[in-house]
């Protein structure tokens, strides 16, 4: 269809079309980048970058400070514990690099228009952020000691404050306030400032007067604070921690330390410091301390307790470091001040296999950089419960090499896949009615699906030095293999949770070969771990893991049977696990476990202590139940305070005074008794399904003080301090 | 009164009288517009008033993927990586369809 238009029309047609080339695209651009960054949504990125590179607006300052700011995800600290971690910005460290050389280009500009000037005030403070929070104090420096020629006075107060900050940080307190003070009335004062001013006050510990700046700040919280402050959104949680009281704050304890990677001191580190109550809580909370330029940090004044300290930093350089394990998992504040060096170690190098190496035999090697100090290595695969779709939450656990040693002493190892067929994998069980994951039956290794595999260092005492894992890594960077192949139709209905049919075909090629040796293993496990509740049967399992042995002759599936069963397991099937342990050959410390819980459900538990007692790799905590119920309190606190024993609540002097002072006391019959009532229900595994009802007719039942402490540790050091 | 005035009155009735049935055709009246000097102005508006005749569906839709291709980055989006986070115990671990040039 034509039509006829005048050319007048025409012309103006065209110049509105020039006008939305030139203004309308990148300004339409820039919104829906703007938008989508709002929601979170990846492909704002895309847009920011078609922003960036548009030809009428590529070299303005303003859209290089823009593309160059949308390259960086936020400044969320990740919040990371030895048992775990918690939030954090996303941050590409490619992308921080790409964004840290736009904005220095930006800040070094010569000729700069008057509007120009405002993005290179952003584009200065933006790098003095990502200065700290990067934990480079030499970048820091840099820039403060940088000005260009045509830097407004905006720009210089911003750099006064950063310099004020770095001097807070190096606890030269003094000269932060000097700084501060001089800009209270100056017409640049803003949040910085005044979130400046209630940091030093804060670690002066005038938390009334860091309180009235924190007001003046005009309540500055997550989700009005865009922009961080020195590098952080930490200051966004302090004024609400301050009103709730400031817990743990206190006088007379400080936690003092340093944070290194590897031998390099690690700047801008926050330190927070949380109650033990069971995992780690985010939000609402506020860091405590902050480490200098060398690493060092200390506290304000906190009150007595046991605490945990976290550590905030940001998740762009965790790329490359583990945290290193220690024995101090939690720190006693008993009226003086504590120390406690952390250490971020450079992850282990896997020389092979490379990522994604296909394997086509059943013979893998794995081979690794030594790691100085290192004792042993532990080879662990990742198994996810839906692994063919990499879903349903994952497990990992060492495996075997081929001469069957779980710690390995060399810088290299080989694992036969064929023997690791007979492992169990991680236990999940998901859906209305409650069907166990696949990988649990399947084991390791299906062809077809990739399998990382990490690496872990450990010193003699059984501590992790680093690992090959970081504590954020990109996958494609992680040593993983495939093995080729395809799934029999057995496996094929196992993956599909068609357990009745797989059941059904497994036993229909027995009745054709009873040694067909993929159903006698298989259908061990299904029976042994139960495909869904209710569906355990341990005769059966028991009966097709003695066949599977004969078949393959070799020993191990039976015992593998008992692992699956819990208290309840044992005492109804006690003949079968005795018959089991009177004709196994190999007693290691899983055997001494299981002989030791066989007792217990017996009753017999002086028997039972003492088959614990043999436990060579660990103590177990059910050993120190058993010396406090048999009033064997210096072999519970010995074990406690075993390197043996698992870091935890349990191995505070708050659990250990107790233990003492029941040697000395004339403990009442009927606290004994009421004591002794729980220990059998926790050793028994009784407890956990009635725990808050136990702990409550337990603790009103009770008099002696020393004992409610130790029932007091015991349910917090569980986790369940905070259900009853 | 004015004796010319009224000389030239005659004059213009006269030729008015005698012309009445005289009409100029078509091609005339162009040749005669044609060879008349315009001012620069008049050319301008005769430009600016002159009628062309466009194909409007193909200028539209070519002008509408013009402005959507300047905006939407396709190509990238057809390309989009796929990167999801998932957790190997204590480390996050993100995964991309996309791998970095060079390993640490």
């Amino acid at each position: 269809m034509n039509v006829k238009i005048k050319m007048k029309n025409l012309i103006l047609i065209l110049v509105l079309t020039v006008v939305v080339f030139i203004w309308g695209i990148p300004f339409a651009t820039l919104q829906i980048a703007n938008v989508l960054a709002d929601k979170n949504n990846e492909k704002a990125g895309f847009f920011y970058n078609r922003y960036y590179n548009y030809p009428f607006v590529k070299e303005t300052i303003k859209a290089r400070f823009i593309y160059a700011d949308s390259l960086i995800d936020g400044f969320s600290k990740f919040q990371i514990t030895f048992s775990g971690w918690g939030g954090g910005s996303n941050t590409e460290p490619h992308k921080l690099e790409e964004s840290k050389k736009i904005l220095a280009g930006i800040v070094k500009e010569k000729n700069l228009s008057k509007s120009d000037l405002e993005y290179m005030e952003k584009s200065y403070k933006k790098l003095l952020d990502i200065s700290i929070s990067t934990n480079d104090v030499d970048m820091l420096e840099t820039w403060l000691d940088f000005k260009n020629p045509m830097e407004t006075e905006k720009m210089a107060y911003t750099r006064d404050m950063y310099r004020a900050f770095l001097f807070h940080v190096n606890r030269d307190e003094d000269k932060a306030l000097e700084i501060a003070e001089s800009y209270e009335d100056s017409e640049y004062r803003d949040k910085i400032l005044d979130v400046l001013l209630a940091e030093i006050y804060f670690f002066k510990e005038d938390y009334e007067k860091s309180k009235d700046y924190l007001d003046m700040s005009n309540h500055i919280n997550y989700f009005e604070l865009k922009d961080p402050i020195f590098g952080s959104h930490g200051y966004s949680g302090r004024e609400y921690y301050l009103e709730r009281g400031g817990a743990l704050l206190g006088n007379s304890n400080k936690i003092t330390g340093t944070v290194f990677f590897e031998d390099k001191p690690m700047p801008f580190v926050e330190i927070y410091v949380q109650e033990p109550h069971g995992g780690f809580r985010m939000g609402g909370e506020s860091y405590l301390g902050i480490t200098d330029k060398n690493g060092y940090f200390e506290t304000v004044g906190l009150r007595k307790g046991i605490v945990q300290i976290v550590l905030g930093v940001d998740g762009v350089v965790l790329t490359n470091k583990v945290l290193q394990k220690n024995r101090v998992a939690y720190i006693e504040l008993k009226g003086e001040d504590v120390n406690t060096d952390l250490v971020f170690k450079e992850t282990l190098n896997i020389i092979s296999p490379t990522s994604s190496t296909t394997i086509q035999d059943n013979i893998f090697d794995v081979s690794w950089e030594e790691v100085e100090g290192a004792d042993y290595y532990s080879i662990e695969p990742v198994i996810f419960m839906d692994p063919y779709n990499m879903e349903g939450g994952s497990s990992r656990s060492p495996i075997k090499d081929i001469n069957g040693n779980i710690k390995i002493k060399n810088t290299s190892a080989s694992f036969n896949i064929e023997e690791l067929k007979d492992n169990m994998g991680g236990l999940s069980f998901s859906g209305e009615e409650m069907l166990l994951a696949p990988s649990g039956v399947l084991g390791v290794f299906l062809p077809g699906v990739e399998y990382p595999i990490v690496v872990n260092a450990y010193d003699k005492v059984g501590n992790l030095i680093t690992s090959s894992l970081a504590l954020r890594s990109y996958y494609d960077n992680i040593s993983s293999i495939i093995r080729e192949g395809e799934l029999s139709e057995g496996e094929n209905l196992i993956l599909s949770q068609d357990y009745p049919k797989a059941i059904e075909h497994y036993e229909n090629k027995l009745e054709q070969d009873p040694k067909d040796e993929e159903a006698l293993l298989y259908l061990t496990k299904i029976f042994a771990i139960g495909w869904k509740d209710g569906e355990k049967d341990y005769t059966k399992a028991i009966s097709y893991a003695k066949s599977y042995e004969e078949v393959v002759a070799k020993e191990g599936m039976i015992f593998r049977v008992l692992d699956y069963m819990d208290s309840k397991d044992i005492r109804e099937n006690r003949d079968i696990v005795k018959e089991v342990l009177d004709n196994i050959k190999k007693r290691d410390d899983a055997y001494y476990f299981t002989l030791g819980q066989l007792h217990i459900v017996n009753g017999e538990y002086e028997a039972a202590s003492d088959a614990f007692e043999l436990i060579q790799g660990y103590v177990p905590d059910d050993l120190v139940f058993l010396n406090i119920f048999l009033e064997d309190y210096i072999a519970a606190i010995k074990n406690l305070e075993s390197d043996k024993f698992y870091s935890s609540l349990l191995t505070t002097s708050k659990t250990t005074d107790a233990i003492e002072n029941l040697k000395s006391q004339d403990i009442s019959v009927n606290d004994k008794k009421v004591f002794d009532e729980f220990l059998l229900m926790f050793l028994k595994r009784e407890a956990y399904d009635q725990k808050n009802e136990l702990y409550k007719t337990t603790m009103s039942k009770l008099q002696n003080k020393d004992i409610k402490t130790i029932i007091d540790q015991i349910y917090k050091d569980r986790h369940w301090i905070d259900r009853y | 009164m004015d004796k010319k005035d009224l000389l030239a009155e005659e004059i213009k009735a006269i030729m008015e009288d005698e012309t009445k049935e005289l009409f100029l055709s078509e091609s005339i009246k162009q040749n005669i517009l044609n060879s008349k000097n315009r001012s620069p102005i008049e050319r301008l508006n005769m430009f600016l008033n002159r009628e062309v005749e466009l194909p409007l569906l193909p200028i539209s839709l070519g002008l509408a993927a013009a402005i959507i291709l300047s905006i939407v980055p396709v190509e990238s989006l057809l390309e989009l990586p796929k990167t999801r986070t998932i957790d190997f115990g204590t480390s996050q671990v993100i995964i991309r369809d996309y791998k970095e040039v060079s390993r640490r």
